[in-house]
């Protein structure tokens, strides 16, 4: 939308972007941007909280790799590079510095992963995962294609929670696709404290191209 | 040299915009233009849906004429499904559902999401009421 933003929405993100940067740890202002423009200061606050209280949830259940696994995948299924990328960014660097896991599927390949058609990208996907650790993972994006895919109201607690980030993510993918549908995955932080660890993530690359 | 061409077909209740091949800025104005018209006389309840699966890339110059024929069909409160089996171009018609702000207007992964899309009154904003309710289940399932 091309609404611009009133006086009061540029004086209230001069002062939230920094805070939000400090507070979680990367920038992420055009993305604010956007959530104001289309939702106004309240829509920003109130989503941010449900997008933080959906997070929390998920990563009480499935750990916080694996909820960041999870919803990378609706951000990718959506089209959103900055989701797409970022989320699976974290949960692999995550992976990687929790017990030295590199996660089979490399975030840096999320934009071709979504050029491909849903079956051949579903059918990539298992032949990642299948016979590796992350099998358990593998069955959990599947449903989530098969949830995204037929409007299913869900059958299962499981379901529960995975239609939770999956509407969760249609919700956010509404203003951050302004930003992701053409961001270049270098240009993607990683979603989490850490982001400004140049170290970690320099050892992370490291041993992913060591593993490749 | 990159060009893509579309198929329109009207019937009673919905009328069906087949792009194929990358689109270019001087076709997305001419389809806007032509769907344009051939709405224009259609009875107001006609949805709209926007098959992409044939589509094989979308310039940027385009995106624009896109986003303009959405917010015509807005002014319609015409209901709009895009059709895509590739993230990348779901991608894009969010982009434009979004940019014309038309909340009739979604993208769906399948015919049939977009037959259960036209077939209702919901609006694209309801996942986030989806998602107060879902939290509140879990959260009533963590303290009972």
């Amino acid at each position: 939308m091309k609404t611009k933003l009133s006086v009061g929405q540029r004086l209230f993100l001069a002062a939230y972007n920094p805070m939000f940067a400090t507070m979680f740890g990367w920038h992420q202002d055009a993305i604010n941007e956007e959530y104001v423009r289309t939702y106004g200061v309240s829509g920003l606050l109130k989503f941010g909280k449900m997008i933080g209280d959906v997070l929390a949830v998920l990563g009480k259940r499935y750990g916080e790799a694996e909820a960041n696994h999870i919803v990378g995948f609706a951000g990718l299924l959506n089209g959103c590079g900055f989701c797409g990328v970022g989320h699976n960014l974290t949960a692999n660097v995550l992976l990687f510095r929790d017990n030295g896991s590199i996660f089979p599927i490399d975030e840096q390949e999320i934009p071709r992963l979504q050029r491909l058609d849903d079956d051949d990208l579903m059918a990539e996907v298992e032949s990642r995962l299948k016979g590796t650790k992350f099998e358990k993972e593998l069955d959990l994006l599947q449903r989530m294609y098969a949830l995204r895919s037929e409007n299913a109201e869900g059958t299962t607690e499981e379901d529960t929670y995975l239609l939770l980030a999956l509407d969760m993510w249609l919700v956010n993918n509404e203003c951050t696709i302004k930003i992701g549908l053409d961001i270049e995955p270098e240009e993607v932080p990683i979603f989490a404290k850490f982001s400004r660890d140049s170290e970690l993530y320099a050892r992370y690359r490291e041993a992913r191209s060591q593993g490749e | 040299m990159a060009s893509s061409s579309h198929r329109i077909t009207l019937s009673d209740s919905l009328a069906t915009v087949v792009l194929t091949g990358t689109l270019v800025e001087d076709d997305a104005a001419a389809l806007g233009r032509e769907v344009w018209d051939r709405l224009a006389d259609a009875d107001p309840s006609l949805c709209v849906l926007f098959d992409l699966t044939q589509l094989e890339g979308c310039q940027l110059l385009a995106r624009p004429a896109l986003i303009e024929l959405q917010r015509r069909i807005k002014l319609g409160k015409r209901r709009t499904a895009w059709f895509a089996t590739r993230p990348r171009f779901r991608g894009l018609a969010l982009l434009v559902c979004h940019e014309a702000n038309d909340a009739r207007a979604s993208v769906v992964t399948t015919l049939q999401q977009a037959k259960e899309w036209f077939a209702g009154d919901g609006l694209r904003e309801d996942a986030a009421k989806r998602v107060a309710r879902r939290l509140a289940e879990i959260k009533a399932g963590a303290s009972s």
